[in-house]
């Protein structure tokens, strides 16, 4: 369950930013996960759900995540392609190494607020 | 009317920055380190032993982390070397920060290998960079062949994947083939170590590798 150490992270980054930009109420809190991540999102809303409750500026935010699927560029010949069912292998020349570009991320992207 | 406000904070940013810090430390006192992971009983603790009776212990520190004993680290201070505990809890991995903390308790100098055992789980663990120079994953012949693709990010992380318990081999359906086949899949870079603690097969090989880093 890392879920809820995930979710007090989230937390704490957006009550830093609520306060920088001195907002009276978080309405949306959009996060991008990387497939390889593996977040449950209903886990992870349900954690939330609790920690927010530390703060009425954040409680009842809406916890909005997007799954970003895996993207991959092969090393050899540069080709970019979406990695589908974890096969890190590129499609155009066979070779096997595959830098990750997208789907490894976990991060908060915007917030909306009133 | 509500206002949107771009933030693209990492969520694991507090994590990745004792990670490194720890990454700073293993290098300033040139000590290679490894993160091993694994479901509960597939014999890491049991392979940390044969592998402690292969290397020389006062080169050798480990960080032992159990969710509520001390039992492996028991199990461990017959060989004398260095060992810090670090109970979790109800938390299902090490983070970057308890690794810090455990860090300070040891005197790094003179160790060549640091050996973290984390909490036998094979998804948390996988999120969490430590600062290691690599994750070892160990996946028991007991558990099924399908595991890398089950658990894609603790074999895509890994530098190296120990299939544990092989003299077991001639009782189980197992195909070391087909696990092998699916961690490739994920991740083609990975290193393969078939070991059996009780026959000793496999162990020099291991610890060879180990041994070939700990020079530096």
């Amino acid at each position: 369950m890392h879920e809820m150490g995930l979710a007090q992270n989230i937390f704490d980054i957006v009550l830093r930013t609520a306060e920088r930009n001195s907002v009276d109420k978080v309405l949306r809190i959009h996060i991008r996960a990387g497939q390889l991540r593996g977040i449950v999102p209903e886990q992870l809303q349900f954690c939330f759900g609790f920690v927010a409750r530390e703060s009425p500026v954040i409680e009842g935010a809406e916890l909005v995540i997007e799954t970003v699927p895996i993207r991959g560029k092969c090393k050899d010949c540069n080709h970019e392609f979406l990695v589908e069912e974890y096969r890190f292998v590129c499609p155009e020349c066979g070779h096997e190494d595959i830098e990750v570009l997208e789907g490894m991320e976990l991060l908060v992207s915007n917030i909306e607020a009133l | 009317m509500s206002i949107k406000i771009q933030v693209l904070n990492n969520i694991l940013e507090i994590n990745e920055s004792y990670a490194a810090q720890n990454r700073e430390t293993f290098e300033a006192n040139h000590c290679f380190s490894v993160n091993m992971m694994s479901s509960p009983g597939s014999g890491k603790t049991t392979l940390l032993e044969k592998t402690l009776e292969r290397l020389d212990p006062s080169e050798v520190a480990i960080i032992e982390g159990d969710m509520q004993t001390t039992k492996d680290a028991e199990r461990l201070e017959r060989f004398g070397c260095q060992i810090v505990q670090i109970s979790t809890g109800n938390a299902c991995h090490l983070d970057g920060k308890m690794i810090h903390d455990a860090v300070e308790d040891l005197d790094l100098s003179g160790v060549r290998l640091l050996v973290i055992e984390n909490v036998g789980n094979l998804v948390c663990p996988a999120e969490f960079r430590v600062g290691e120079h690599a994750k070892v994953v160990i996946l028991s012949v007991t558990e099924g062949e399908d595991k890398p693709l089950k658990y894609p990010l603790m074999f895509r992380e890994a530098a190296v994947c120990i299939l544990s318990k092989i003299d077991l081999l001639p009782h189980l359906d197992f195909s070391l083939e087909e696990a092998r086949r699916n961690a490739l899949q994920i991740n083609p870079q990975l290193e393969f170590f078939s070991i059996s603690c009780r026959t000793g097969e496999g162990l020099d090989e291991w610890t060879d590798w180990l041994r070939k880093r700990m020079k530096g």
